[in-house]
């Protein structure tokens, strides 16, 4: 054998060799691979067949408000939870530690008001007038400065028709329910107020936006009374449940006080005396203009 | 010849390994997702973290209320209340009330100037109420953004008693109302509530007037009553 021989030989050799070595790394790398697969399905088994055990101490949460610096930017309720601490040496271990559900929620307001105006019609009825029944229409319209403060003119028109006593008192007792003021309509202003904004849930499955905001302003009733129509303070609250961007169902009860003297019944002129009406309505309100998603 | 063979296994071998891990897999453009969705859940749940835990407990609490279409008698009402809730969504309670005596304003204003004492009538002295609750809505609330408390809004039926001077008659109430939990224990609650029993009816002619003589209770006809009443209350959790 000669040296040329010899030499091919060895390369050859080496050659095989190297790719010995080169198939058998790829080999070992791909089963490496599958073992990390069978690891990861081990995991998942372990999390399938044991619930994460609780070893947590979870206090009430602590809500947390948002900050205040943008008005678009609405609340942060954070819920605080102390966890103890988990030691994890192997990948077992991770299951003992609490799952991601106790983490902060910072949203968006889906219906902005600031800049729009809201357009707010309703039907409702006077609460608290026992001789008749006062239904009627709600028509406000009101322009929002900020997404807390508001203007708006209120207007409500009421139909009356006597109730059971009504007929009963005039029967038997030969009074006239007409001696009892009720209102036939309002008109006013008033400035609302949004304090408090929140989201509620379903049955836990859809969350529903709403609101809840106090109102005052003043404006002219006109009743029954001798003088008609009368100087009549208002105070009110609600609460504004968001379907979309621009349309919400919203609910008020309101306050109206003034002072009226009654009309005259059987020959007796009754004194001027202060009155007051608790009037609930219910209805949509429209927002305007459109805003775009953000 | 064992190079060769070794040669041709580790060769074999190599291509087995390629073959395993580099597929490609090519999927039509159409098929492909061009733009980003939220997740939909079959089941979603909204509140993962109650503050209030109701379920399983007590609450106890006291409340005022006027009786809105009360024509007659006085209007203010006091009384206690008990639930017991077996669920976050389903409670159940116990609704004790009673009523202030007197007479309204209107009443005292006719007895004023005409002479007519309403008082000889029947009055209503107390009620006693089973009380379910359904509370679809819980939320929180931010208040200025300085404070979150929390809110459950239900729909309430009850079903009991309405005492008045000289018997008792079974009576419907169906309402609703709003809690406002400002820690895990003290609420406050406003309901909103329509009674619907039979009661006597207090217009009776020529019995009312000081010369008239006083009339048995029995006396005055009875028909089914509609009240509305709104009431205010302070309750505790435990």
């Amino acid at each position: 054998m000669d040296l040329t021989t010899e030499c091919k030989r060895n390369k050859i050799k080496f050659t095989a060799v190297g790719l010995f070595v080169v198939s058998f790394c790829l080999s070992i790398n791909s089963w490496s691979q599958n073992s990390d697969d069978v690891e990861i399905i081990n995991l998942d088994s372990i999390y399938q067949n044991s619930t994460p055990k609780k070893n947590i101490t979870q206090k009430p949460a602590e809500p947390v408000a948002a900050p205040s610096q943008q008005t678009e930017i609405l609340e942060e309720q954070v819920e605080a939870v102390v966890t103890q601490d988990v030691k994890v040496d192997e990948l077992k271990d991770l299951s003992m530690l609490s799952p991601f559900s106790e983490v902060s929620i910072i949203q968006k307001k889906l219906m902005p008001k600031s800049g729009r105006f809201q357009a707010f019609a309703a039907a409702g009825l006077t609460t608290n007038t026992p001789w008749f029944l006062n239904t009627g229409l709600k028509l406000n319209f009101g322009y929002h400065f900020t997404e807390n403060f508001a203007l708006e003119l209120s207007t409500l028109f009421l139909s009356s028709s006597e109730r059971e006593v009504a007929k009963e008192i005039r029967e038997n007792n030969n009074l006239q329910p007409e001696q009892f003021i009720y209102t036939k309509s309002y008109i006013g202003a008033d400035l609302l107020w949004t304090p408090i904004y929140g989201k509620i849930t379903f049955l836990n499955k859809k969350i529903i936006p709403y609101e809840m905001y106090f109102s005052g302003g003043a404006g002219t009733s006109n009743t029954n009374s001798v003088e008609k129509n009368v100087p009549t303070f208002h105070l009110g609250t609600g609460q504004v449940f968001t379907i979309t961007k621009s349309m919400a169902f919203r609910w008020d009860y309101s306050l109206n006080i003034f002072q009226a003297t009654a009309l005259s019944s059987n020959g007796v002129i009754p004194e001027k005396g202060s009155y007051n009406d608790l009037i609930f309505t219910a209805g949509v309100s429209f927002f305007f203009p459109e805003v775009k998603n953000r | 010849m064992k190079i060769w063979i070794s040669l041709l296994l580790s060769g074999l071998i190599s291509v087995s390994v390629y073959a395993q891990t580099e597929k490609e897999i090519e999927v039509p453009d159409d098929e492909l997702a061009k733009e980003s969705v939220y997740a939909v859940f079959e089941d979603a749940i909204s509140v993962k973290n109650r503050n209030v835990i109701s379920a399983k407990r007590f609450d106890i609490g006291i409340f005022g209320g006027l009786a809105l279409t009360e024509p007659i008698f006085n209007t203010m009402k006091f009384g206690l209340a008990g639930n017991y809730h077996l669920s976050e969504d389903h409670s159940v309670g116990l609704i004790f009330t009673i009523n202030n005596s007197g007479l309204s304003r209107d009443a005292q204003e006719i007895k004023n100037t005409f002479n007519l004492d309403y008082m000889r009538a029947p009055k209503p002295k107390m009620s006693i109420f089973g009380d379910y609750n359904y509370k679809p809505f819980y939320g929180k609330l931010s208040i200025t953004k300085n404070a979150v408390i929390n809110t459950t809004i239900y729909g309430s039926l009850g079903l009991g008693m309405v005492q008045f001077d000289h018997k008792s008659f079974p009576g419907i109430s169906l309402g609703v109302g709003e809690r406002f939990y400002f820690n895990s224990h003290f609420s406050i609650k406003a309901d909103f509530r329509l009674f619907m029993h039979n009661a006597p009816i207090p217009f009776k002619g020529n019995v009312l007037g000081p010369s008239n003589p006083a009339p048995s209770y029995s006396d005055f006809d009875e028909r089914l009553t509609f009240t509305s009443n709104l009431e205010l209350g302070l309750n505790y959790l435990f």
